[in-house]
């Protein structure tokens, strides 16, 4: 008996989780099903949204925790941009281990600032954007930026899904099978009683940088071969970057019917489904921000107000019964 | 005690700003001349002799055409015995307008900026240039709003501008696109309300209409990073896609390319604007079908335009318009001449400079001025350094 | 109980910039000891908990633990000491289960080679919520889906996660009901019976008499008197902890009949709504409504919806020449002003300053030309309400976070006679404050009365509801089930009765 209703509440969360894609999905299957209503099509979108996929991941520790950190793209470009340069001298070793290291350390760095000066997340994060946007900028003009097709193996397939499978792995582990996980999250419910609970809560946020450079580490690798160009941003133009794998973060947070980790997977596909939906139906380029700005908030919103749509929905019910309609 | 602190500060905080406000003409830094001429404001029409400093406003040094374009200009102040000093702001209007400042406040007195962000700010520079007597010239940029027009050509600092054809120029990109096979194209701007943009991109399509291509769609992406999945998106909704038409970001070529070979397309026909690294490769394996760059000369022009005035030799009493053609680079060997003769080294020499300036070349003329600058091609230069 | 003291504190101070909070406060507690500590708001009996349990570091002084200088770091270090602390604000992180808030800080002991047995932890959880509490909660849930009392028990099963030497219990009998507290009191006594000591904090006399072996008093941050179990005398106690002879009964003495045609000032017409159902009743100028019922019969929902903060599934609240209640805004418009039980979550803004609490819902009457509100009209409206209430204060401009509870509740009453309410809707208006502020309270209650506003008073604790109402509504199951009026042979027997 326990059993069986385990088993019907598994199929019901996987049916909430799996609900908004889905239904994306078949919508526009229904609505272009020349081009939805094939397999190469989901895979091509899938794919896409990998790339916000494995960088939103390297933001779930950190918005798990309250900390929101624009510098995300900067710290990227950085990376990529030195790991490129490895490569040069070194080939792919070179360029894994320059992309690591970079992105720990840049990492390291920003939640030194964070954790040393005692300012907001999103001032740091601010900071950082603009200090390492501008070190790309200028390590750019120092060397040629040439993706080989060695160090794109990782943003190709099959490499692509490898390295997605390695990071889920490390990232579902990290989040939900690690002290470090269940004390973040402690962090992000209530910061004062996790603090009275004995909880570190500074050396944590500190410790949710370090993890998200390594995860932003692997994201990167995976990212260079797949966009294939790698450009130096100013003005906080990579800011740009950060905003919708933060998206999916935040649906993957709001889901509530799956662990959160999965819960970016299907935010960054639903996004993807989005993307491309508008062009299927010709949308005016200027007004698809608007679109994906549109199915954000409804999608939140409705989250947020689950619990008083239903009551209504009860009370309608109710009172057609009352009427005996 | 607190509040009136507060008090003391926003009036400190306001005197100062009514201070810098004020007709300041002392230069921020030493002067690098002793002539007399580099820090007093220039009197139009006056001669000017010896050292000089040249300011040059540009969004940076990160890509190829930035630098290659501030290199560009430096050959032409290296060769007229000046001093270049470049200001990288960005890709905004307040970003160009800070940038003039600084070189103003740096002793220059000669400045010059491209309207990549919007006219806008134009009558704001020539204000600050006709009240600090600091010659201007704009580069890469024709005037479209005739109010502005008519406005700088009352400016007697305001020499002339430079700039591309590219109307002519989009025209020709998308005619190589077409001969070399495509028929579906995609066409995406850098941004939106740019005129260089536009023109490029009215050009392009132009000649589609003229020779039955379709085009499939037309967007608008400015971070470069989102070229692959928009592109990807498109060729999902629209498979018989086999061109894109890229009116700047040349850099994002390969990321259009890895999409194509994503969606199981070897065959497809890039045009793009702005040189990029990786350009060579991707025009030797026929993916980048044409690619038009090497206008960092239009930056070289309207230094040795504004050097011109500022000795007091104008190339007219009128204000001056130069055009001058693109580099367009077609295949890779075409590619390997631009490397020898244009991005390693300079594509002119000090001497070849110097017939563009009437000190040198007292024979110069509007007309000669503008025939010599005309010679830009790929040909012309290899014919110009085999002598 | 042995000679030797379990736990000892010399000579502690604690200042909160220019507030003495301790001044050389001593005590001991003795193994087998249940120790009472009382005083009125503000005298520094849980500045005194807070440092013994490691939240708080005194300025001066020392403690000994077994004999043995006791430093805690954190409150998790004190519990690592055996040092254990539940208090009455929320103390569980909601968003995270119930398993991870039991063993919160203790993550190392499920974790091998990195990896955390939350099979394990679950488990673990599990057994000590049913050892410990004897209830059912499911250790995966998370603890925000628990009502306020689990949650209470959640904190309880924490602070037992290790038997604790030393157990204190800072006011959360008054948020628990009757079945939470009998748990509460079941663990103290065992505790008591294995030779640990446990520190019991409670304003309610009665209870500390109870439940402890002795009391100690303290009175504005300093050391009184220890009572013994035998000197243990409520009168005696209330006069140490005021320095004041206290009379016995401190609500209403009058007893006189309420006009019968007093004018209607609300009408609550058919509320239906949770667990409300179909309740209607009057509200009359210069009455004071008492509603008395177990704390989930819905007294508190009333409160709510009589304010507009519920939305009505049937019926209407409304007062004459004034029109329908649907919303706080129309309440207050309306005249209205509301104290939640909840008070640092409901009833104030916490973290802003008394000033900007008090002025708050009177902004508009303080605007000038429509627009402009001087800093004189608002500390002129603050001094006012602070002066008559005798708030205990630095100045003005102190956050309400560092008030005790008794002052924070007259912070929320000066907000609502700032605004020249009419109508006041008081839910549990004296919980968790001491004699001394309580009296005070009622004093102005009755002064409402007399000035002609009307009262709604929402209370679990009977004697007050009795002692101060004109007419009580008792409720049971979200329905008014009895009405009593104002009469001196009116008991609390005769309520419970139709509570239960």
């Amino acid at each position: 008996m326990k059993d069986k209703m385990d088993v019907k509440a598994i199929v019901k969360r996987a049916a909430c989780t799996l609900a908004l894609p889905v239904l994306l999905y078949a919508a526009m299957c229904a609505l272009r099903p020349d081009v939805y209503l094939n397999g190469s099509a989901l895979v091509t979108l899938f794919k896409q949204s990998l790339s916000y996929t494995l960088v939103g991941w390297s933001m779930v520790f950190g918005m798990s925790c309250g900390l929101f950190d624009f510098s995300v793209g900067a710290r990227y470009l950085v990376a990529a941009l030195f790991g490129i340069h490895m490569s040069q001298y070194f080939g792919v070793p070179g360029f894994v281990l320059g992309v690591l290291l970079s992105s720990l350390l840049l990492a390291g760095l920003t939640g030194a600032i964070f954790a040393g000066l005692k300012i907001p997340s999103i001032i740091t994060g601010f900071a950082a954007l603009l200090i390492f946007e501008s070190a790309a900028a200028i390590y750019q003009t120092k060397f040629s930026v040439i993706i080989t097709e060695n160090i794109s193996i990782f943003g190709r397939s099959p490499g692509i899904y490898i390295m997605t499978a390695i990071t889920f792995v490390i990232v579902y582990i990290l989040f939900n099978r690690t002290k470090f996980g269940y004390q973040i999250k402690a962090i992000g419910g209530n910061e004062k009683v996790a603090r009275s609970m004995g909880i570190k809560a500074v050396r944590l946020k500190v410790l949710t940088y370090v993890v998200g450079g390594l995860i932003l580490g692997l994201a990167a690798l995976c990212k260079v071969g797949f966009d294939q160009s790698v450009r130096a941003m100013t003005n906080m133009a990579s800011m740009s970057a950060a905003f919708t794998p933060m998206m999916a973060v935040m649906i993957g947070l709001y889901l509530g019917s799956c662990n959160p980790v999965v819960g970016v997977i299907v935010g960054s596909f639903s996004i993807s489904v989005v993307s491309s939906a508008m062009v299927a139906m010709g949308i005016n380029y200027r007004l698809q921000n608007v679109f994906i700005g549109v199915f954000l908030v409804i999608f939140i919103g409705y989250k947020t107000n689950a619990g008083r749509i239903k009551a209504l929905f009860q009370r309608k019910t109710a009172g057609r019964q009352a009427l005996g309609v | 005690m607190k509040k009136f602190f507060a008090v003391l500060l926003v009036l400190a905080m306001v005197l100062s700003l009514a201070a810098c406000g004020g007709n300041n003409n002392a230069p921020a830094s030493e002067p690098s001349n002793t002539d007399g001429s580099a820090n007093d404001a220039n009197t139009p029409g006056d001669s000017n002799t010896g050292s000089f400093k040249y300011g040059f406003a540009s969004w940076g040094t990160a890509d190829e055409h930035g630098r290659t374009l501030n290199a560009a200009v430096g050959w032409g102040v290296d060769a007229a015995g000046g001093e270049f000093i470049g200001d990288a702001g960005g890709f905004t209007a307040e970003a160009t307008v800070a940038s003039i400042e600084n070189l103003i406040s740096a002793g220059c007195q000669m400045v010059s900026f491209c309207t990549y962000a919007g006219e806008a700010s134009v009558p704001t520079i020539s204000d600050m240039c006709r009240e600090k007597g600091v010659y201007w010239t704009m580069w890469d940029t024709q005037i479209a709003d005739p109010e502005i027009a008519a406005y700088i050509a009352e400016d007697p600092y305001y020499v002339g501008c430079t700039f591309e054809d590219n109307i002519t120029s989009g025209y020709e990109t998308m005619k190589a696109m077409g001969e070399a096979g495509a028929t579906n194209v995609v066409i995406i701007r850098y941004g939106s309300g740019i005129p260089t943009c536009d023109e490029r991109c009215n050009g392009g399509i132009k000649y589609a209409e003229e020779a039955g291509i379709t085009i499939v769609d037309d967007m608008i992406i400015t971070d470069t990073a989102e070229y692959k999945n928009a592109v990807a998106n498109v060729l999902l909704a629209h498979s018989e896609v086999d061109g894109v038409y890229l009116a700047g970001a040349g850099t994002a070529s390969s990321s259009v390319a890895e999409a194509f070979r994503s969606a199981g397309k070897d065959t497809f026909y890039i045009g793009a604007f702005d040189y990029f690294d990786g350009m060579g490769d991707m025009l030797k394996s026929g993916e980048l079908v044409c690619i038009n760059g090497g206008h960092m000369v239009t930056g070289t022009f309207s230094a040795l335009m504004a050097i011109n005035a500022w000795q007091g030799n104008p190339l007219s009493k009128d204000k001056i318009e130069i055009v001058i053609p693109y580099l367009t680079l077609k295949s890779y060997e075409d590619y390997e001449a631009y490397m020898q003769y244009a991005s390693q080294g300079a594509a002119y020499t000090s001497e070849e400079l110097q017939q563009f300036l009437t000190v040198s070349n007292p024979g110069l003329t509007l007309e000669s001025f503008q025939e010599g600058v005309s010679k830009w091609s790929v040909s012309d230069i290899i014919a110009r350094k085999n002598g | 109980m042995e000679n030797s003291p379990l736990m000892e504190v010399k000579g502690i101070s604690k200042s909160f910039t220019s507030t003495k909070a301790l001044q050389q406060v001593s005590l001991a507690v003795y193994p087998g000891e249940v120790h009472g500590l009382i005083g009125e708001n503000g005298s520094g009996k849980s500045t005194l908990s807070a440092i013994i349990s490691g939240n708080l570091k005194a300025d001066e002084g020392e403690m000994f633990l077994f004999g043995k200088p006791y430093r805690p770091a954190d409150s998790f270090d004190a519990s690592q000491y055996g040092v254990s602390m539940i208090v009455q604000e929320q103390g569980t992180i909601d968003t995270v289960s119930v398993a991870a808030n039991i063993c919160a800080g203790r993550e190392d002991q499920y974790c091998r080679m990195g990896i955390l047995d939350s099979k394990r932890l679950t488990r673990d959880a599990q057994q000590l919520l049913e050892e410990v509490v004897g209830t059912s909660i499911s250790p995966s849930v998370p603890a925000g889906t628990l009502s306020f009392e689990d949650r209470k028990l959640v904190e309880i099963a924490r602070a037992f996660y290790k038997l604790p030497e030393l157990f204190i219990v800072d006011e959360t009998t008054t948020a628990l009901p009757q079945k939470g507290r009998n748990i509460l009191y079941g663990l103290i006594r065992k505790l008591k019976e294995a030779g640990k000591a446990v520190i019991f904090i409670s304003h309610d006399i009665d209870e500390l008499i109870q439940v402890c072996n002795c009391v100690t008093i303290l009175r504005d941050g300093r050391y009184i008197a220890t009572l013994r179990e035998e000197e243990m005398e409520p009168g005696r106690m209330k006069s140490l902890m005021v320095g004041r002879e206290v009379m016995d009964n401190f609500y209403r003495s009058d007893f006189d009949a309420f006009p019968a045609d007093a004018p209607v000032s609300l009408e609550v017409r058919n509320i239906s709504t949770g667990i409300l159902k179909d309740v209607s009743f009057d509200l009359h100028k210069g009455e004071i409504l008492g509603l008395a019922g177990l704390s989930d019969c819905g007294i508190h929902e009333v409160g709510k919806a009589v304010f507009g903060l519920r939305e009505l599934e049937a019926g209407c609240v409304q007062i004459p020449g004034k029109g329908k209640i649907t919303s706080p805004h129309r309440a207050i418009q309306a005249g209205m002003g509301f104290m939640s039980k909840d008070r640092d979550t409901e009833s104030m803004l916490i973290t802003l300053n008394i000033q900007e609490n008090i002025v708050l819902p009177s902004l508009g009457d303080l605007q000038k030309l429509g627009f402009f509100i001087t800093p004189r009209s608002e500390k002129e409206l603050a001094e006012k309400w602070c002066s008559r209430l005798s708030v205990k204060m630095r100045d003005l401009e102190q956050s309400c976070a560092e008030l005790s509870g008794g002052n924070k509740q007259k912070i929320v009453l000066a907000k609502w006679l700032g605004n020249n309410s009419d109508i006041f809707v008081l839910d549990c208006p004296t919980r968790g404050i001491d004699i001394g502020v309580k009296e005070t309270i009622y004093r102005i209650i009755e002064d409402l009365k007399r000035e002609g506003k009307s009262i709604i008073m929402i209370s679990e604790e009977l004697p007050e509801v009795i002692g101060m109402s004109d007419r009580i509504l008792v409720l049971k199951d979200g329905e008014i089930v009895k009405s009593f009026d104002r009469s001196p042979e009116l008991s609390e027997s005769d309520v419970i009765h139709y509570m239960i």
